[in-house]
């Protein structure tokens, strides 16, 4: 059995349910629209073509521990899940977008009958599983310039608050 | 390129560079709402040691009053000037930017023996504002000697919202200083060792009227008999006692003094006499 999705652009994806149940937000919509495709507004064919490449994969992975907060710490990435991941920063940034929008583990935790809030907190955790691993990957080790070019991020600090923010900071023992 | 992510995404990729100190003080020099960000883990638990020294290798095994953990004179560089030492720390806690509002514990050592100055009166101003997210503190050997005049006001100053409290070779003045101390906190769990005070309250012919915080749990370690009975009895006063459920006692040797003490105060739950006299004897 197969579901049609349509992404931002207009573009119809036609995607085996066992596949597209991984992904939380879809499992909840399947049920009210029956045979009509379903609208994903808020991703586009390129990224949902990435996080169903993803989702075609762990298909048969066993369900995901329920996240209670205490989420591990390590930023290891499997060798299949870091090949899929090395994509540009700006594709990186989507599928991360796209991954907490579409809150795909969530979905596991409602089968499991496992409140609503526990769910949000799994779903964060979606999103932070393998994309935000990789940024913290991608900071690990860089100066604040090397940072800011990385992410076109603006330096907003006054001289003298950064003077400030380096004093404070040499209490953070280097190791 | 936009590298816009929601706040609470970015707060699980800083959850990724915790324990990295070097990456979240770059990060924190990046921009105001990454200095946030990278404070929020920076600064989470402080250790704060002082004289900033390695610890002695070797403990002192003693709960005396008058012996302070100290390093062998050889290896112990004498501060230049009284008060020196203390400065970058009070200037830290003092900061206009507020790195301490993101504690939520400390775990303060101090090494204090007679060529080491005691912390300054202002370590710890009054009122929390400093340490709004302050729950745990953990000390040890804060010993500070008998010169330094009312030491345990500065925990006092920021112990308003702690709920744990582990105090480790902490000699108190009186009993009075170790009720104020406990009495300012809404300590839940009170984890004591090789602590002691010089003086007791008769809590008996002298009613304390300061309350106990709210104790669920109690673990007491090499802790004198005779200050045992001065807890129980300003517990036992304000009716507290039922409320403890867990208490651990570890080398506290029972004395003839200590069990007839306890049965001649009615004051004393029954049930806890009975639950720290079989463990002080499984001890």
């Amino acid at each position: 059995m197969s579901i049609t999705i349509v992404t931002s652009d207009n573009e119809q994806f036609c995607v085996e349910k066992l596949v597209a149940q991984r992904i939380a937000l879809i499992e909840d919509m399947v049920e009210n629209a029956g045979d009509r495709p379903i609208p994903l507004p808020n991703v586009t064919a390129s990224v949902l073509r990435k996080i169903l490449e993803y989702c075609e994969h762990h298909k048969n992975d066993p369900l995901p521990p329920y996240d209670d907060g205490s989420r591990s710490r390590t930023t290891h990435i499997s060798e299949w899940d870091q090949k899929f991941i090395t994509v540009d920063q700006e594709m990186l940034f989507e599928i991360i977008l796209a991954a907490n929008y579409l809150e795909m583990k969530p979905l596991l935790y409602v089968r499991l009958n496992v409140p609503r809030v526990q769910c949000l907190t799994a779903c964060n955790a979606v999103a932070g599983d393998i994309g935000c691993k990789t940024v913290a990957n991608m900071i690990k080790g860089k100066s604040p310039e090397e940072i800011r070019k990385l992410f076109n991020i603006v330096n907003n600090f006054t001289p003298e608050e950064e003077a400030q923010i380096r004093k404070e900071a040499e209490w953070a023992e280097d190791r | 390129m936009s590298f816009h992510l929601p706040n609470e995404l970015w707060e699980i990729i800083f959850d990724g560079l915790l324990g990295r100190r070097r990456t979240l003080k770059a990060c924190s020099l990046v921009c105001r709402s990454w200095k946030t960000l990278a404070w929020k883990r920076l600064f989470r638990i402080l250790y704060l040691r002082y004289p900033k020294w390695e610890a002695p290798e070797i403990l002192p095994n003693s709960r005396s009053w008058n012996v302070l953990w100290a390093r062998p004179p050889k290896q112990t560089p004498a501060p230049r000037r009284a008060g020196e030492g203390w400065a970058p720390m009070l200037r830290f806690f003092n900061s206009p930017l507020h790195p301490t509002q993101h504690t939520t514990k400390i775990r303060i050592e101090i090494f204090l023996h007679e060529s080491v100055v005691s912390p300054p009166s202002g370590i710890f101003k009054p009122g929390s504002s400093r340490f709004p997210q302050l729950r745990e503190i953990h000390v040890s050997a804060f010993n500070l000697p008998l010169r330094t005049g009312e030491p345990w006001a500065y925990l006092n100053n920021i112990i308003s919202q702690v709920t744990t409290l582990e105090l480790a070779h902490v000699n108190f003045r009186s009993f009075d200083d170790f009720m104020a101390l406990l009495a300012s906190s809404r300590c839940i769990e009170l984890i004591m060792s090789d602590s002691t005070w010089r003086t007791a309250t008769n809590v008996q012919s002298s009613p304390p009227r300061l309350h106990p915080p709210p104790m669920h749990r109690l673990s007491l370690a090499r802790i004198d008999t005779l200050a045992i009975t001065a807890l129980c009895d300003w517990l036992g006063h304000f009716n507290h006692l039922p409320k403890i459920r867990e208490v651990t006692l570890r080398g506290c040797s029972p004395n003839t003094a200590f069990r007839s003490g306890y049965k001649q105060r009615p004051l004393v739950s029954d049930s806890l006499i009975i639950g720290l006299f079989i463990m002080l004897c499984a001890s």
